[in-house]
This record gives structure tokens, C-alpha cells and sequence, in this order.
């Protein structure tokens, strides 16, 4: 018994250090000076200072900075709104939308990229840029956010909205007083999940940005053409420190929205 | 003003000709009630048999088809459920997970944007009166199914309501302490003095918390009383049956009848005398019920005592099963000739030294004026 603890143990630290060290080593030598990687020589800062002083590199993250930003915001409330109208309202061919908007989350990214490329350019004319980027990504964080949205929506007791009715408030009042308040977590939650996503979408965004508009995954990308330089272990850290950041305010939200 | 003014009841709620569809299903059929002031009534009911419907369209959640809902004189067809002064209890409770013990009172109250100083004095007060002092900062889920009842309740009364509706409001509670609610319930609703209409399919609970009681079948009332008229006279075999074990003979009336008493010839061909009730055609009578308290048992021959047919009605038959229940003892017996069963409830006081075991041979007898006519409903 005790002896499979400890090869149990074992495994697991086996797993860990396979699954972190290659993001560790990232970290660690962000803070190398060093151009080639693998020899720690001193530690510094100034790949970090690199990364102040490049131009492209910071419109990139400002680029992408904004897309999120917008996609995020767009799919909670499209979300919101389309989950609230697929729990409470009956219709014809429910199901089958509730297929085709599964869709763009399981379509490869290849296939969706290659086809909003041809809708944009040769169908709808929208021009390559903010607007179609964002237009992409909202096609599958949409419908990422309504089924996140959803889930919740569906622990909902809907005589919680009948009794505050009840008791005096409109329909509108009700909304804001319970149904909102409800959702918050829910709707937070999609907004941790799709952030990420849409901050991290390399391929269907690789095909509908156009030219001049890379956004920073994009920019690493190109940058990775002349090789590897620390400037991106940087950003690797930094990115990691967010998404870890980003992880822990979720579980923290869960946790304090266990009452119902 | 004079006293006798004071004394007429005032009818508060009343549910005229009320009809509702659901589609091809018609949940509520051509429903007439009046509710007086002060008044405990109770629709009861199996499940489906449009009670809750009938709830809802009184607390404004569904339109009624046809007929008006007249609350303290007036038609509030028209209102929303928000401006109607009537409040629902939900069976669940339905109160707010994100919101305290305190906040849930309080949420009628802002609604009709009283001032804070005078919310936090309703609320303690309503608190108080409950008797849940020192949970206002509580959530919903960190109370008992019992508190949970009395927010719940609470959170309605605080809106002094010309009605309160009760949506089987003691459904979700476990069985002790559903009969500490009831009490409470009754108690609450006779310091309040705030009229209540509960919906329950619980017979026990109709009959010992109502004033007044209308039985639901199919989306129509089939018959309303007192508890006692429900219990003790029930007017059909749908009733009879519902409201608790009796025993239920199916018979015809037999031509000639005397001036007090219909003659009536059972299935199983035994002629039974029955009171006569008023404005009843002998043609729809379909039998009678018994109930199991009121049968005599005796072994055979039957106590050396002389029973007249005048009086009583005997039956003859065997001990088939018997439970004992505590309180009393359940004795099945099977009646000679005709095949069927009756249960008899042998109440300690009066049966104190008899036991019978299976296989004797008894006689049972029961005045027959306690035969209860029922008719084709």
C-alpha cells in the first residue's frame, strides 16, 4: 500500500515536470543574457527592455488587445441573449440551430479561415482588417459563450422570475434584479474562457487579417522565421502570467457562487 | 357604524365562470368560487387537475379563457401579476439564491420604493414574527426547508395581500415538521387575519387547516364545504374516494321507498336502507359510502344482541386480514355472497378486548343512517 503511494507520487511528479518544465525554461530564460538559449549566462532584464522599444511588436499586442476585447464583449452580450431566447422560447427547428451553431466551434480552424476569407472578399466585401478578424472570431465565440451561458441558464429556476413578478417588480426590474444577477457568473465565465481563445486564435484570424495587420500571435509567428530570440520567452511570460492570473479570478468566482 | 355591518362577511376573492385551455386540454372548467375575508380555503385536488392552473390565473401568471377574477371588487383581468394584490407562496419557495434572508423580505418593499428606515423596521418585524431573528444575513441555501417556508412566507405577507395564494406549501417539507408548519400557518393567518387559498392534493392537510374546501376533478370543482360536509357527506364516488379510506357499496334504488329512506339494492344484491337527501333524483344515486370507523364488528352470533333491520345495516362475512395501527386496528373483512372487501377501523376505546384473527366469522352492523348517498358526478 505504501509502496504504490510512492510510486504513485512518483508518476505524478513525472507528469508535472514534463507538462512544466518546457514552460519554466521559458520563464527562467527570459531572464537570460544570452542570445542562444541553452547557456545560462547572467540575469537580466533586457530582453524586457527590447520588448518596450519595438514598435511592431506593440501594435501587434495593441492590435490584439482590442480584437479581444471586442470579441469578448460582443459574444457575452450575443450569448446572453441568444441562451436566454433558447431556454425560454419555443420554436421550430430548435435543434437543428443549436446544431449549426456548434458548428463553427468543431469546424477546423483551416476550413472556417479559408471560408470566411471567400464570404469576406468575394460575397460580402468586408474589408480585411479590425472588422474582419473580429467578425471571425465572433463566429465561433458567439456561440461558445450561449452554450457556456446556457448551462448556467439551465439551473435557473424560472419561479424565481415569477415570484419576483409576484411580488411587485417588472418585467424589466425582474431582469435586472434576478435574472442578471444569476447569469453574472455564467456570463463571466464565458468572457474567462473566450478571452483567451480569441487572444490565442492563430489560424482562422491568419486568414482574414489581410496585410499590415498582424495580430501579436501572428507577429510571433513571422518572428520566429529568424529564429528564435529571447524577446519571445518574454512574451510567453508575460502571456502565461495572465492566463494563470485569468485562471485563478475564475476559480475564485466559482467558488463564491456556489449558493445555488 | 352597527355591529351587524361588522359581522357580514366580505367576499374577497371571486373566480367567476373561469375557463382555461391548454390546447385540446381544458385545465379549468367553468370554476365559481367566493373567498370571504378571513376565510382558509382550500382547492383540493389530484395532480393535473387544474388547481395550479387555477392559482396562476388568479395571481395573473395565465389569462383566463373565459370569466373574470374579482379581487376586493374589483376585475383585474387586465393586471399584470406585479399590480395585483395577491401573493403566490411557491411550492418550492422559490426565493432568491443571491440575495439574504433579509433582502428577500425586503424585495416587495422596494418595489414600491418604501423608505430604507421603514423597510429595515417591517422586515426585523417580519423577522420577529416568524421567528427567525439572527438569520437576516443568511442565504437561502444556508437555511432548513422549514426557515426557507417561513421567508418565504414572510417575503409575501410583508406586502399585506388581500389574499394569500399557497401553492402546496407544505409539499416540500418533511412530515413532522409539515404538521409544525401547519400549525404555524394557521397561527400566522389568524394573528395576520390575512385571507388564504391553498392548493394542496393532501387530504389531511385540507381538512384540518380549511374553513372551507372545494374539491377539485378534471378542472372543475365537483364539490365544496366545510371540511366536516367534505369528510362526512361526500357527494360522489370521485369525493368519496379521495378523501380518505372509506368503503364505497355501488347499488340502484329499488322501486318503492318509505318517507325517510331510499331503499337501495347493492351489486352483490343486499338491500340497504339510506337517509333521504334533499334534491337528489333517485335515478342518479349510484350507492354508498361507509367509513371504516363507524362499523360495529361483531363475532357470530352477534353478541346476543337483537339487530333490527329497521336500524342498522348487517352484513355478515370472514376476517380476511387485520393490521394493527397503533391508535386503532385495520380489519379487512370479506362480506358473505358478494365478493368484496370491508375495512373497518376498531377504534381502542370501544374495542378495547377484541382481537380477531383471520378466518372468524363476524358480523358487522352500522346504523344505516350513516349510509352517505353518492351520486353520478
Amino acid at each position: 500500500m505504501k509502496k504504490n503511494n510512492i510510486l504513485l507520487k512518483i508518476i505524478i511528479g513525472l507528469v508535472y515536470f514534463v507538462l512544466w518544465v518546457p514552460v519554466l525554461v521559458v520563464v527562467i530564460f527570459s531572464f537570460n543574457d544570452s542570445k542562444f538559449g541553452v547557456v545560462w549566462k547572467k540575469f537580466t532584464f533586457k530582453w524586457y527592455r527590447t520588448l518596450l522599444d519595438n514598435s511592431a511588436l506593440q501594435d501587434s499586442l495593441t492590435r490584439s488587445l482590442i480584437v479581444s476585447v471586442t470579441v469578448v464583449t460582443f459574444s457575452c452580450i450575443i450569448g446572453t441573449l441568444g441562451a436566454y431566447g433558447f431556454y425560454k422560447l419555443k420554436f421550430r427547428f430548435k435543434k437543428m440551430l443549436r446544431i449549426a451553431m456548434l458548428l463553427p466551434i468543431v469546424l477546423p480552424g483551416v476550413v472556417m479561415g479559408g471560408a470566411l476569407l471567400v464570404y469576406f472578399q468575394r460575397i460580402a466585401h468586408v474589408p480585411l482588417g479590425y472588422v474582419s478578424i473580429i467578425l471571425a472570431q465572433l463566429s465561433w465565440a458567439a456561440p461558445l459563450a450561449l452554450f457556456i451561458i446556457l448551462g448556467r441558464m439551465q439551473r435557473i429556476d424560472f419561479s424565481w422570475e415569477e415570484a419576483a413578478q409576484d411580488l411587485g417588480a417588472s418585467k424589466v426590474r425582474t431582469f435586472f434584479r434576478i435574472t442578471l444577477p444569476l447569469l453574472i457568473p455564467a456570463i463571466g465565465a464565458s468572457a474567462l474562457v473566450v478571452f483567451p481563445w480569441s487572444f490565442d486564435d492563430f489560424v482562422i484570424t491568419y486568414f482574414v487579417s489581410g496585410v499590415g495587420n498582424a495580430t501579436l500571435p501572428i507577429y510571433i509567428f513571422s518572428q520566429l522565421r529568424f529564429g528564435s530570440t529571447p524577446t519571445i520567452n518574454c512574451i510567453g511570460t508575460i502571456l502565461m502570467s495572465i492566463s494563470i492570473s485569468l485562471l485563478l479570478l475564475n476559480m475564485a468566482l466559482e467558488n463564491k457562487n456556489k449558493r445555488f | 357604524m352597527t355591529s351587524k355591518e361588522n359581522h357580514k362577511t366580505e367576499t374577497v376573492l371571486e373566480i367567476k365562470n373561469v375557463t382555461k385551455r391548454f390546447g385540446d386540454l381544458l385545465a379549468v372548467d367553468n370554476v365559481n368560487i367566493e373567498i370571504s375575508k378571513g376565510e382558509i380555503f382550500s382547492l383540493l385536488g389530484p395532480s393535473g387537475c387544474g388547481k395550479t392552473t387555477l392559482l396562476r390565473v388568479v395571481a395573473g401568471f395565465e389569462p383566463p379563457d373565459q370569466g373574470d377574477i374579482i379581487l376586493g371588487g374589483e376585475k383585474v383581468n387586465h393586471l399584470p401579476p406585479n399590480k395585483r394584490e395577491c401573493n403566490i407562496v411557491f411550492q418550492q419557495h422559490a426565493l432568491f439564491p443571491h440575495m439574504t434572508v433579509f433582502d428577500n423580505i425586503a424585495f416587495g418593499l422596494v418595489e414600491r420604493k418604501v423608505s430604507k428606515n421603514e423597510i429595515r423596521k417591517l422586515v426585523n418585524e417580519a423577522i420577529d414574527f416568524v421567528n427567525l431573528t439572527g438569520m437576516e444575513k443568511r442565504y437561502p441555501s444556508e437555511l432548513s426547508g422549514g426557515e426557507q417556508q417561513r421567508v418565504a412566507l414572510s417575503r409575501s405577507l410583508i406586502l399585506k395581500p388581500k389574499i394569500l395564494l399557497l401553492d402546496e406549501p407544505l409539499a416540500a417539507l418533511d412530515r413532522k415538521l409539515r404538521k409544525e408548519m401547519q400549525t404555524e400557518l394557521k397561527r400566522i393567518q389568524r394573528e395576520v387575519g390575512i385571507t388564504f387559498m391553498n392548493v394542496t392534493h393532501d387530504q389531511k392537510e385540507a381538512l384540518s387547516m380549511s374553513d372551507k374546501i372545494a374539491v377539485m376533478k378534471d378542472g372543475a370543482v365537483i364539490q365544496m364545504g366545510s371540511p366536516r360536509d367534505i369528510y362526512e357527506a361526500p357527494g360522489s364516488q370521485f369525493v368519496a374516494s379521495f378523501i380518505g379510506a372509506t368503503n364505497i357499496f355501488k347499488g340502484k334504488v329499488a322501486a318503492a321507498t318509505d318517507n325517510d329512506r331510499y331503499e337501495l339494492k347493492t351489486d352483490s344484491e343486499q338491500t340497504v336502507f339510506m337517509p333521504k337527501k334533499n334534491g337528489i333524483d333517485p335515478k342518479n344515486i349510484t350507492g354508498f359510502s361507509i367509513h371504516p370507523e363507524l362499523i360495529t364488528v361483531s363475532r357470530d352470533p352477534a353478541d346476543n344482541k337483537e339487530l333490527s333491520q329497521d336500524q342498522y345495516t348487517i352484513l355478515k362475512g370472514t376476517v380476511k386480514e387485520s393490521f394493527y395501527q397503533g391508535e386503532f386496528s385495520e380489519v379487512t373483512i370479506e362480506i358473505d355472497g358478494g365478493n368484496r372487501d370491508l375495512t373497518v377501523h376498531l377504534n381502542r376505546g370501544t374495542h378495547y378486548d377484541s382481537s380477531f384473527e383471520v378466518g372468524a366469522k363476524v358480523t358487522v352492523y352500522w346504523d344505516w343512517k350513516h349510509n352517505n348517498v353518492l351520486e353520478a358526478r
